[in-house]
């Protein structure tokens, strides 16, 4: 029964006119394509004018760094004070300066920064706050900063004379991450009037 | 004094001769005689000599001819009073009667006619005792055919009436150059029993060669003449003239002449033109075994056939191609290959005719100056042919020149990697006289490619996000026996893209669109417009370096950016590069990879693979 069944098929094949098998001659050649791509890191920030101030009458300025980065683990941006006398310091008198809130120091109170929600105690004095609003969320840190930007929840700090981490993330970011700060000054009665001014310098560093 | 009017007397001479019209030296004829070609053309056959006759009661002895030659055809003519008679000792000969034999006239007399060829050493055979008695003579001839029966065409007549006229029908010759031997018997003891025979249709009709006669018994005796039939057909009755009134045995017999002898004497292989010319060589020499190399590929053999003994008239001989595998044995005792024995060629035969568009069958071959030559002997070129069976139709082919012809042929299927020989035959099956060489190819090896490339890895090392990266690559094949030449094609392995993160494999690195040769009317998707590729993966073949099929149309015209066209790796395989001229050797495809990042593609090690496939095209 299987011969006549093979027999038929045999002769249903020669009578369909099926063509011989054609067997593929190929030879097939695997390459293997290696690159390893660079890190990279772009940080931009802007200048910060805070205006005229009035003594007693605090004013503030906010603005952005914009970090870039390929890195997958992620990295911090820090920020210090130039001068050593204070952020700000009288133009034509470089020993006059606004006095400065107590310098941030993120390792404070187990990690949890030295920051103050108490107005009063940045009273007359030169201080920021990291935005929660336009910064990315995950680099925002509530411990430092505060739940929000509204004041008495919002912490502030002092500009450190050596660099700080303000915000940091530990992962691959794939677009442009911002930190908002916001530049606070106030001044007291008895601080010499005139124009003041000062650098800070903002480094962005991908984690190791 | 002398010496100067002599060689002034010269120079006048030649100064005259120069200026008054160049009177020609020679006047008679104008021009020199033209050397005439000789060619060696064998005459029919011719009679030689006849023994003596003899008669008597009994048993007779006739005598062989004096002057005989090995080959030579002798015929025994007996006359009996219509009695049989036989050969009753052959003495070292073999005697057999010839066709129409005998021819008798009731009761009175009888024609018997044995033949025998001359195998030099045999002697006069003896007749056997017919009853009243018998009379025979034997007689010579030369240039006879030496294979089988020596005529082409016999005939026979009797004449019951006692009278001096006979007449024998005629027959017709199926050749050129018989001589028809003219014997008539008769129950007459005159010296001379005939004496004479017409036949409008011979020419050159001797006079009798021999006469036989006796007075035992009721008498009787014969007579034999022979005359000439130089062209193939009829011939009418012969007439003979008896001395007196007798009845009548009669016969012709049309002796065939020598064939002409054929050897397949020279050859050479030559690839194919679609014309009666042929393409260039296909070895450095000639009668030498050739190698194809690829499957089904056609090619041409012109083959010299030696004439030999005899003119080949024109259209004188029917012949057919056949082949043979070699197999373990020889060309000329082939073993165990396919076909097993010489097998004629047609055009479904493994190694089939190869039929050209524009030359036809039997066409004159044009003749080139690589041809096969053999020894110097004169050729007389024949025919193209691309089927059986063929013969010389051109021109005729005189005795020790070669004929030639152009054969048409392909690899219909032939195994690979085996050889093949060819022969001549007659299309009667008859092998020719000899084969001096055998034509013989050797088919491509079975198909094969392999492919390697200059480089396993593509390594691009660092690459800085915004300044692309350029590493080149090499394929090379080799091919063999593809008659269709060969195709290379690429694809990615990894579906996400070409390279991914080596420690994150979800993280692609983006790739330009993918290769698609057969998009925009087979014109490909390639771009030339480097922002296309900016931040991604792509690749392109080099037209530099280069030396299978650069394609324009999928690549660029050139490898300048702005003009060369880039492709995204493809996740099927792709045709990359298509030539189907490169059938065999090492052909080279330069591939250039190009690789660019973006700023936020993640930092660190990628990796893929490709895999490059070249198939042989089908």
């Amino acid at each position: 029964m299987f011969k006549r069944f093979i027999s038929g098929l045999l002769l249903v094949a020669l009578m369909a006119g099926i063509s011989p098998i054609q067997i593929a001659i190929a030879e097939d050649d695997p390459q293997v394509v290696t690159v390893t791509v660079q890190q990279t890191l772009t940080l931009s920030v802007a200048t910060s004018t805070l205006g005229a101030l009035t003594p007693g009458a605090a004013v503030s300025a906010t603005s952005t760094a914009t970090v870039s980065t390929n890195s997958l683990t992620g990295w911090n941006l820090k920020i210090k004070r130039d001068s050593a006398t204070s952020t700000v310091t009288l133009t034509t008198d470089r020993d006059t300066g606004i006095p400065d809130f107590t310098a941030w120091d993120p390792t404070a109170n187990g990690n949890a920064g030295n920051a103050t929600s108490t107005l009063a105690d940045v009273a007359a004095k030169f201080s920021f706050h990291v935005q929660n609003t336009e910064t990315t969320a995950a680099m925002y840190s509530t411990t430092w900063w505060g739940a929000n930007d509204t004041d008495g929840t919002a912490k502030y700090a002092g500009m450190p004379t050596a660099s700080q981490t303000i915000a940091t993330r530990a992962d691959y970011a794939g677009t442009a991450q911002k930190v908002e700060y916001k530049l606070r000054v106030d001044a007291p009665a008895t601080q010499k009037s005139g124009a003041y001014d000062g650098t800070l310098t903002m480094t962005a560093l991908v984690n190791p | 004094m002398r010496k100067t009017i002599f060689f002034l007397s010269i120079f006048l001479f030649i100064v005259v001769w120069l200026f008054t019209n160049s009177f020609p030296i020679w006047l008679n004829p104008r021009t020199p005689p033209k050397v005439q070609e000789a060619e060696a053309v064998l005459a029919m056959p011719s009679f030689v000599q006849c023994g003596s006759g003899t008669g008597a009661a009994g048993a007779i002895s006739p005598a062989l001819p004096a002057t005989k030659s090995v080959d030579d055809i002798f015929l025994l003519f007996l006359e009996t009073a219509d009695q049989v008679i036989t050969i009753a000792g052959s003495n070292g000969g073999t005697w057999t009667e010839v066709l129409n034999s005998p021819q008798s006239a009731a009761g009175t007399t009888r024609l018997t006619v044995f033949w025998s060829r001359y195998n030099g050493t045999q002697g006069d055979p003896t007749t056997s005792d017919s009853g009243d008695h018998q009379v025979g003579v034997i007689c010579g001839y030369s240039g006879v055919t030496t294979n089988g029966n020596p005529w082409d065409v016999t005939s026979g007549g009797i004449d019951t009436v006692s009278d001096t006229s006979g007449s024998i029908p005629g027959a017709t010759t199926t050749g050129a150059n018989r001589l028809i031997v003219i014997v008539g018997a008769g129950d007459d003891d005159a010296d001379t029993p005939i004496t004479g025979a017409v036949n409008s249709s011979l020419a050159s009709i001797s006079s009798a060669r021999a006469n036989a006669e006796t007075s035992l018994g009721n008498d009787g005796g014969v007579t034999v003449f022979d005359g000439q039939k130089s062209s193939a057909g009829g011939y009418g009755a012969t007439t003979l003239t008896y001395t007196g009134a007798t009845t009548k045995g009669m016969m012709t017999i049309a002796l065939k002449p020598r064939d002409p002898t054929y050897a397949q004497s020279a050859y050479r292989f030559f690839e194919n033109d679609d014309s009666t010319q042929v393409g260039a060589i296909m070895t450095a020499v000639q009668d030498a075994t050739t190698s194809l190399v690829f499957a089904a590929q056609a090619f041409r053999l012109r083959m010299l056939l030696h004439i030999g003994l005899d003119l080949l008239s024109l259209n004188g001989e029917n012949f057919k191609l056949q082949f043979v595998g070699k197999g373990t044995g020889t060309c000329d005792s082939p073993s165990g290959g396919t076909p097993s024995i010489y097998t004629d060629i047609n055009g479904a035969t493994i190694i089939a005719y190869n039929n050209n568009i524009t030359p036809g069958d039997n066409q004159a071959l044009t003749a080139t100056t690589t041809d096969p030559t053999h020894n110097g002997d004169t050729i007389v070129n024949q025919s193209y042919e691309e089927a059986n069976n063929f013969t010389n139709s051109v021109a005729r082919i005189p005795s020790g020149y070669d004929g030639k012809w152009d054969f048409s042929l392909k690899d219909n299927g032939a195994d690979t990697d085996a050889f093949y020989c060819f022969r001549v035959v007659t299309s009667g099956n008859v092998p020719l006289t000899a084969y001096n060489v055998y034509p013989e190819i050797k088919t491509s090896a079975a198909a094969s490619i392999s492919l390697s490339l200059s480089t396993t890895t593509v390594f691009f090392g660092d690459l800085a996000p915004g300044v692309p990266n350029i590493v080149s690559a090499t394929t090379s094949v080799d091919v063999t026996g593809a008659s269709n030449g060969y195709y290379l094609s690429v694809k990615r392995d990894s579906a996400t893209s070409t390279v991914t993160m080596t420690t994150e494999r979800n993280t692609s690195f983006p790739d330009f669109t993918a290769w698609d040769p057969t998009a925009n009317g087979n014109a490909g998707n390639a771009t030339s417009t480097i922002a296309d590729i900016t931040g991604k993966f792509a690749f392109r073949i080099q037209n530099a370096s280069t030396t299978s099929n650069y394609s324009t149309t999928w690549w660029g015209s050139n490898d300048i950016d702005g003009t060369a066209k880039y492709a995204g790796f493809p996740t099927a395989s792709q045709k990359i590069m298509d030539c189907s001229a490169c059938t065999s050797g090492i052909t080279f495809t330069a591939i250039k990879y190009r690789i660019d990042s973006s700023l936020t593609q993640k930092n660190g090690a990628y990796d893929g693979n490709l895999t490059f496939t070249a198939l042989v095209n089908p």
